[in-house]
């Protein structure tokens, strides 16, 4: 009879261990897995959501096995709710443990955001006042986090929709002493600081001339949609549905222009298009990461 | 009422004031989060219930998962399992009456999402069972973790396969049927199963011994095929070992 032998997986195998890639890569959706593998011409990195991968088994697996043998892979989480009141979930860090463990990331980046009250899940990224205490909570999550997986975290601003009367300070003075307390790295999302610019009234260069540009160690880019809010105020929605805008593009080029080329995601989550689409927006940052890849930080050089 | 809890309040509730804590008022900006929970959630359902998707239409679909959504909120961010309540919860909508096969479906459905998501496990082979053939009759067998069995009043089977790919039309849905869902490698595998056969499966993965089990499926049908149920069992991947004497 034929066999039904479960094929062994990558997972007692020793991964291939990858250069840190100043390239573009893309956010990895199963549909377009054939296309990726017939692709000759290869993106720097793929990305996940931890949380698509925390089942038991099957194709999943099977198909995140496949794409790294060839790959540096991404772990981003989307729901450890660290900005969260309440305490980390101890089954769901051990479930991201195991992923880290048998996948081996490149990286490993979660959310300021919080996702989890009480018992229930709201699976959005919801935003925290930027207070002290909140702060001292951040702190200690991360702390946790990284810890229980034994990797440094980045952690990645948030497109916002509102602010808080309780805020005691700035987005960027919140994240920087969150990486000076926690020693977590940052992930900066280009397309969130230009939504949240947007809704709040802010020049998105007056932020990243705040940000600690020296921690960033991802870049995350992707489309938004823009809608009106009760006034009439333009409100910009973090959508990952359409093709990154050029607002975003110019801005991008600004960071890399100062930090130099670094890994660079391209995130599409709905309304996914086909692969070469999605592809196409990879090479559009890898034209803007060849452009300054003579000025490659040094500390980033080393490590490649 | 932390901070936390009174943002929390009205993400799955349309008619909960803005947060007071929320500095810009404007109800549009708080309502972004409002509107990606619950489209996250709807979405959730429709990928994890496509079959009963289907039957509903898409527009009364999303209507019911909205409500669902905001009475049942995931206990988990695995969204792949999201939704242990809503079979029961179909089945307790007085407007759902002319569906009484929603349920089952919805069972069935689960049934697949957790096959397809369970642990990588190797099956029970024929030859596992060549090697215990002096004691076949005695043998008990330790389900394969993706193995879903259901029998049901409605043809479970011809419906969920007329909804998930199908032309969608089933000559007879009032017909009691069972059905049995394996994934002995990364395929799930829905089979139909017979009352016999489903009688005999449903004893062995509860623990029978194969004697026992196949009293059932003869007790069931008179046509029983035990050599053929049996072949069917390894065939499909229904066990992943034989119990040993000692348990395990």
């Amino acid at each position: 009879m034929k066999s039904r032998r479960i094929p062994r997986s990558a997972h007692d195998l020793r991964l291939p261990i990858f250069p840190t890639p100043l390239r573009s890569g893309a956010g990895f959706k199963p549909e377009h897995l054939g296309d990726i593998l017939a692709d000759a011409r290869k993106v720097g990195f793929f990305e996940v959501h931890a949380e698509n991968y925390m089942g038991d088994g099957g194709a999943p697996h099977a198909m995140l096995d496949r794409l790294r043998a060839d790959y540096p892979v991404f772990l981003h989480g989307v729901a450890m709710s660290i900005g969260g009141e309440g305490p980390l979930d101890k089954a769901h860090l051990a479930r991201f443990r195991r992923l880290v463990d048998r996948y081996e990331p490149h990286v490993v980046s979660e959310h300021l955001a919080w996702s989890t009250h009480d018992t229930a899940y709201f699976n959005d990224l919801l935003p925290v006042p930027y207070t002290r205490a909140v702060l001292a909570r951040v702190v200690d999550h991360i702390d946790e986090v990284q810890n229980a997986l034994g990797r440094t975290l980045l952690l990645e601003n948030p497109s916002t929709y509102v602010t808080f009367d309780s805020s005691e300070m700035s987005e960027t003075q919140f994240i920087l002493e969150v990486a000076r307390q926690s020693g977590c790295e940052l992930l900066l999302d280009v397309n969130n600081v230009f939504v949240s610019a947007t809704n709040h009234d802010y020049a998105p260069e007056d932020y990243l001339a705040d940000f600690p540009l020296h921690l960033v160690r991802e870049i995350h880019l992707a489309g938004h949609a823009t809608d009106q809010d009760d006034a009439g105020h333009t409100l910009l929605i973090d959508a990952h549905d359409r093709p990154v805008a050029a607002e975003v593009w110019n801005l991008y080029e600004k960071v890399i222009a100062v930090r130099g080329p670094i890994p660079t995601l391209i995130e599409w989550d709905n309304d996914v298009p086909e692969w070469s689409v999605l592809k196409s927006e990879a090479d559009a940052a890898d034209v803007i990461l060849s452009r300054h890849a003579s000025d490659a930080h040094p500390e980033l050089r080393h490590a490649s | 009422m932390q901070a936390e809890a009174r943002f929390a309040a009205g993400l799955l509730d349309p008619s909960a004031p803005v947060p007071e804590q929320v500095r810009d008022q404007a109800p549009r900006r708080y309502a972004v989060y409002r509107n990606n929970v619950t489209v996250g959630l709807v979405k959730a359902l429709e990928a994890n219930f496509p079959a009963v998707r289907r039957l509903l239409g898409e527009a009364y679909f999303a209507g019911l998962a909205r409500a669902f959504a905001q009475r049942h909120p995931p206990e988990s961010p695995l969204l792949f399992h999201y939704g242990a309540a809503f079979p029961a919860y179909l089945a307790a909508q007085d407007d759902l009456s002319g569906f009484p096969y929603l349920a089952d479906v919805a069972r069935v459905e689960q049934g697949w999402r957790r096959a397809y998501h369970a642990a990588d496990v190797q099956v029970l082979e024929a030859a596992d069972l060549a090697l215990a053939a002096d004691r076949l009759m005695t043998l008990r067998f330790k389900p394969h973790p993706a193995t879903f069995v259901l029998a049901s009043s409605y043809a479970v089977h011809a419906i969920l396969s007329a909804n998930r790919g199908g032309d969608g039309v089933v000559a007879d849905p009032a017909r009691p049927q069972a059905v049995l869902i394996t994934r002995p490698a990364h395929d799930v595998i829905v089979t139909a199963l017979p009352a016999e056969q489903h009688a005999f499966l449903a004893a062995l993965i509860d623990g029978a011994q194969l004697a026992e089990a196949a009293e059932r499926g003869f007790a069931a049908g008179e046509s029983f095929d035990l050599a053929g149920t049996i072949r069917l069992m390894v065939e499909a991947g229904v066990f992943q070992s034989l119990i040993t004497q000692d348990g395990t």
